[in-house]
């Protein structure tokens, strides 16, 4: 199981210091790995009226990637093939499941009237992001352009969902494969 | 009271006697049972809350009497030897009951021997075994180690005594007689004192056939069906039967009424094996060939187990059909122009060694030939109208043969001849139909299952349209899989292998549509159905280092799921969730190639050689390969094997946009189906392979961009990639299989390509 220790490291935010987290090549990993903390305090989501909610002692942590190239799983020694590459975004955060339109992309223009938008965080340029939620359950994007993306659904066609838990931080992997050809 | 000479009810504060209890000595009869039951009453007063272990009873009728109880008894008499339960009054009260027929041990079937140790004496006058004969049987009985005179009796299922044994004093028991099928028992009883005892019950099954060549059980000529009933176990590990056919004539053997698993064998006069049949657990065994005039031996034997079994034989004459074709090319059966398929049924061997046929062709056409039905090994040629070779078809044994190729108008002649002068009939298929345009981008077009699994059924006209599924099944209704639905056609009893990086067989959309060895038993460590591979429920995983029967993704790298993607567009359920595959009422067997990396490459790549032969030899009749592989003398040979069996493969061109198909695909010239992808425009993809200039190439393309299918742990996703347009390809000839599970592998080829929608 992954090991996290999280130091609080000033009145805005936490600086968390993961040991032994295993990025691995997870992609569009929306069960979660969810780890039990003591002294975590995430900061929260900025709203729409540029609100900063409050910090909280359990939340997601994920990364942003994006796959491109040919990626049909092969042996063939070719060297040529790409890694997974980070995104610096804007992660848009909403409560409670949304059903998906048929496509991974969603306009920005239309999501952001959604009743259901809690706010956004960012991901830097190692394609991390942290954010502290109140227990429940969340359905996160990332924004590229005038889209928000996620290319993960359930069985009834809603976006995967993330169940944030009590004094847990969810660990999450946003994969976009839209450049990449298997 | 079912043999109690007394008893003592709780409920009631009743002593009740057996009117038996009179007719025996003071001692052991009423006084002596009085006794006892006041000891249970006693036991009562001080115990009300409940039965203690030990019978109370007893004890208190030896203690009173003086009656020294030996360590056997005593034994018995502490643990509790109230065997039986009676009613009396309304109430259920223990008794101290006779052992009887009804009470008997029962041990079984009795194959080999069992031993037994135990006693009788005053306290314990009956000792009765039961057991089973399921053959007639040579049965010993040995009873000894008596301390004390003791008795036997064999006696049957009514408790009739067949046979006793009396021998005075401590002298060994002993018994020895036939038994036929059926129940007995052994009763043991003190004839004087109390004794332990050794009781030996042997049943060997009498055997009718000898257990080598020279001793076969000798059944002369064989013609018609014969049958026979024995034994092969651990007493009996071989069963010969010896024959003789005077002339060429069908063979067939069948094994039944199997309880353990037993093979079968065919030999030759010299002993040399012709043939085996292998099958697992109590499945049936069967061999069906020709034979020539010659004596044979048939050998029964148990792999595992003891099994009764019937063994059935026959070997009619080859019926001499009429030789309808010439044995030279002037005289050959001349058929006209050949359009469609036309199917003939004729014969070859020592005496009729050449079969020539005659068509013409009047325009450039895919033709195909397939020879089947073979009972020996048959060849078969493609000449041209000067007699020169076009191509063969030398596949071996009964196998069949198959020929696919364009050719151009004229006259050809088709060669059918045995090879080292076996004889055999043969069903001889050659059909002609006009080329799809091939194109160097896009191959032979668009797969089209309305008109390909149409054509399967022999229909020259596609099914008629249906409406859109619409949404993201719309790679469905780009391959007009809803048309062959339509139809019934949904790929029941097809098994489509996913050579890939595993799948999720938990997933809700894949769990009810997977393959499962149904002779391979889970867990139990043991290589059951010995096909090499232990525990191979699911399929198996040929990663290097993990051949550990887990098929599931094992790492959560973007390429792991890939297989669970692959898997869902051809069999997902049509259950109104996610999404449905092409051929959803396929099965899919999952053979993982090992894990992958973040860059989509094998990091232990198994042996896809290795791969392609289990799905073959494990029941795949469809094997997909959205993957990409070193080329190798190993990998064609197993393509060029599948292809052997009629057996399917499926290729992802590849996704570099070159100007053909990488490997494995590439080698659909000889053998399967190269893919490309398109979009639902039915345009080609940027990344997608093109067929290339060899028209050779059986190359088609299917939905690639945008396929929205499985993915681990109950998700879904949208992928693009000739990975994804592979899978929509391996559902066609899914679906097409179903419609007819006879097709031969150039059959399908020849009819996807050339059902296949042109596109340019």
């Amino acid at each position: 199981m992954t090991q996290y220790k999280i130091i609080k490291f000033n009145r805005l935010g936490a600086f968390i210091l993961m040991i032994g987290l295993i990025l691995g090549t997870t992609w569009i990993i929306f069960s979660g790995r969810s780890n039990s903390m003591t002294q975590a305090m995430l900061a929260g989501p900025a709203t729409s009226a540029q609100q900063q909610l409050t910090d909280q002692s359990q939340g997601i942590v994920g990364t942003v990637l994006s796959l491109t190239g040919n990626q049909m799983p092969s042996v063939d020694g070719n060297d040529r093939r790409s890694h997974p590459q980070p995104v610096s975004t804007k992660i848009w955060i909403f409560s409670g499941k949304i059903m998906g339109s048929g496509s991974p992309r969603w306009p920005v223009a239309v999501a952001s009237q959604h009743p259901a938008f809690v706010g956004w965080t960012t991901s830097n340029a190692e394609g991390q992001f942290q954010v502290g939620l109140v227990p429940g359950e969340y359905t996160v994007l990332a924004q590229y352009d005038s889209d928000l993306y996620l290319n993960s659904f359930l069985g009834d066609g809603s976006y995967s969902s993330v169940q944030v838990t009590s004094a847990k931080v969810t660990d999450i992997e946003l994969v976009n494969t839209e450049n990449a050809a298997f | 009271m079912g043999g109690a000479r007394g008893a003592y009810s709780r409920d009631r504060n009743t002593i009740y006697l057996a009117a038996s209890s009179l007719e025996v000595d003071n001692l052991t009869g009423l006084q002596g049972t009085l006794i006892e039951e006041v000891g249970h009453y006693i036991d009562t007063l001080l115990n009300p809350d409940g039965e203690t272990p030990g019978d109370e009873g007893e004890l208190f009728r030896s203690v009173v009497l003086g009656n020294a109880l030996g360590d056997a008894e005593l034994l018995q008499v502490r643990a509790e030897d109230d065997f039986g339960v009676i009613t009396l009054d309304g109430v259920a009260i223990a008794v101290e009951q006779d052992n009887s027929l009804t009470s008997a041990r029962n041990i079984g079937t009795l194959i080999g021997t069992q031993t037994f140790t135990d006693f009788v004496g005053s306290t314990d006058t009956n000792d009765y075994y039961r057991f089973n004969v399921t053959a007639t049987s040579n049965f010993t009985l040995g009873l000894n180690r008596l301390s004390a005179d003791a008795d036997v009796q064999i006696l049957n299922s009514a408790g009739v005594v067949l046979q006793s044994s009396l021998a005075s004093g401590t002298n060994p028991e002993a018994i020895t007689r036939t038994l036929t099928p059926g129940t007995y028992y052994a009763r043991v009883y003190p004839f004087w004192g109390s004794t332990n005892y050794n009781l030996s019950l042997s049943a060997v099954p009498r055997d009718s056939a000898g257990n080598s060549l020279t001793t076969a059980r000798n059944i002369g000529t064989l013609s018609s069906t014969q049958t026979f009933t024995d034994f092969v176990g651990s007493v009996d590990t071989n069963d010969y039967y010896r024959f003789s056919v005077g002339t060429t004539s069908n063979f067939s053997l069948a094994l039944n009424g199997l309880s353990a698993d037993a093979d079968v064998q065919i030999l030759n006069s010299a002993g040399v094996v012709l043939q085996s049949s292998l099958a697992s657990g109590t499945s049936p065994e069967s061999i069906r060939r020709t034979l020539t005039a010659g004596t044979y031996y048939v050998r029964v034997y148990p792999f595992g187990g003891n099994t009764n079994y019937t063994l059935a034989l026959s070997a009619p004459a080859v019926p001499t059909i009429p030789d309808s074709a010439g044995n030279t090319l002037g005289t050959a059966r001349n058929i006209g122009t050949l359009s469609g398929t036309r199917t003939f049924t004729d014969f070859v061997g020592s005496v009729d060694t050449n079969d020539y046929y005659r068509f013409s062709l009047g325009t450039t056409s895919n033709f195909s030939l397939a020879l089947n039905g073979l009972g020996a090994d048959a060849d078969v040629q493609l000449l041209n109208s000067a007699g020169v070779l076009v191509q063969s078809s030398l596949a071996s044994g009964t196998n069949p043969e198959s020929i696919t190729r364009t050719l151009a108008s004229g006259t050809y002649y088709v060669r059918v001849y045995p090879f080292n002068g076996s004889n055999t009939n043969y069903s001889l298929s050659l059909s002609a139909s006009p080329p799809s345009q091939f194109n160097s981008t896009y191959g032979y077009g668009l797969a089209n299952a309305a008109a390909a699994v149409a054509r399967a059924t022999g229909q020259t006209t596609p099914f008629a349209s249906v409406p859109d599924l619409g949404g993201n099944n719309w790679g469905n209704d780009l391959v007009n899989a809803p048309e062959a639905w339509a139809r019934g056609y949904t790929g029941r009893g097809v098994v489509v292998a996913v050579i890939d990086s595993g799948v999720d067989i938990n997933h809700q959309d894949l769990r009810n549509n997977l393959w499962t060895n149904s002779r391979e038993i889970a867990g139990n460590g043991i290589d059951d159905d010995r096909n090499g591979y232990v525990d191979d429920i699911y399929g198996w995983n040929f990663g290097i280092g993990q051949n550990n029967n887990n098929v599931l993704p094992g790492t959560t790298s973007s390429g792991q799921g890939h297989g669970t993607h692959v898997a869902g567009t051809i069999a997902a359920a049509n259950n109104g969730i996610g999404m449905t595959g092409v051929a959803h009422g396929s099965r899919i067997m999952s053979l993982r190639m090992g894990n992958v990396d973040n860059s989509g490459r094998f990091t232990n790549g198994g042996s896809l050689a290795q791969a392609i032969r289990y799905a073959v030899d494990n029941g795949a009749r469809v094997i997909n390969m959205s993957l990409g592989w070193p080329d190798s003398p190993e990998l064609r040979s197993a393509l060029a094997y599948a292809a052997s069996r009629n057996v399917i493969t499926v290729s992802a061109a590849g996704n570099e946009t070159q100007s053909s198909p990488g490997t494995p695909a590439r080698y659909a010239t000889e053998w399967g189906v190269s893919v490309g992808a398109v979009n639902r425009d039915r345009v080609i993809a940027s990344f997608s392979n093109r067929a290339g200039s060899n028209s050779q190439m059986q190359h088609v393309m299917a939905p690639g961009v945008q396929v929205y299918s499985t993915l681990p742990g109950n998700r879904y996703g949208f992928l693009d990639g000739t990975s994804m347009a592979s899978p929509h390809v391996a559902g066609v000839v899914a679906l097409m299989l179903s419609a007819n599970p006879n097709l031969t592998s150039a059959q399908v080829r020849s009819i996807l390509t050339s059902s296949a929608t042109r596109l340019a």
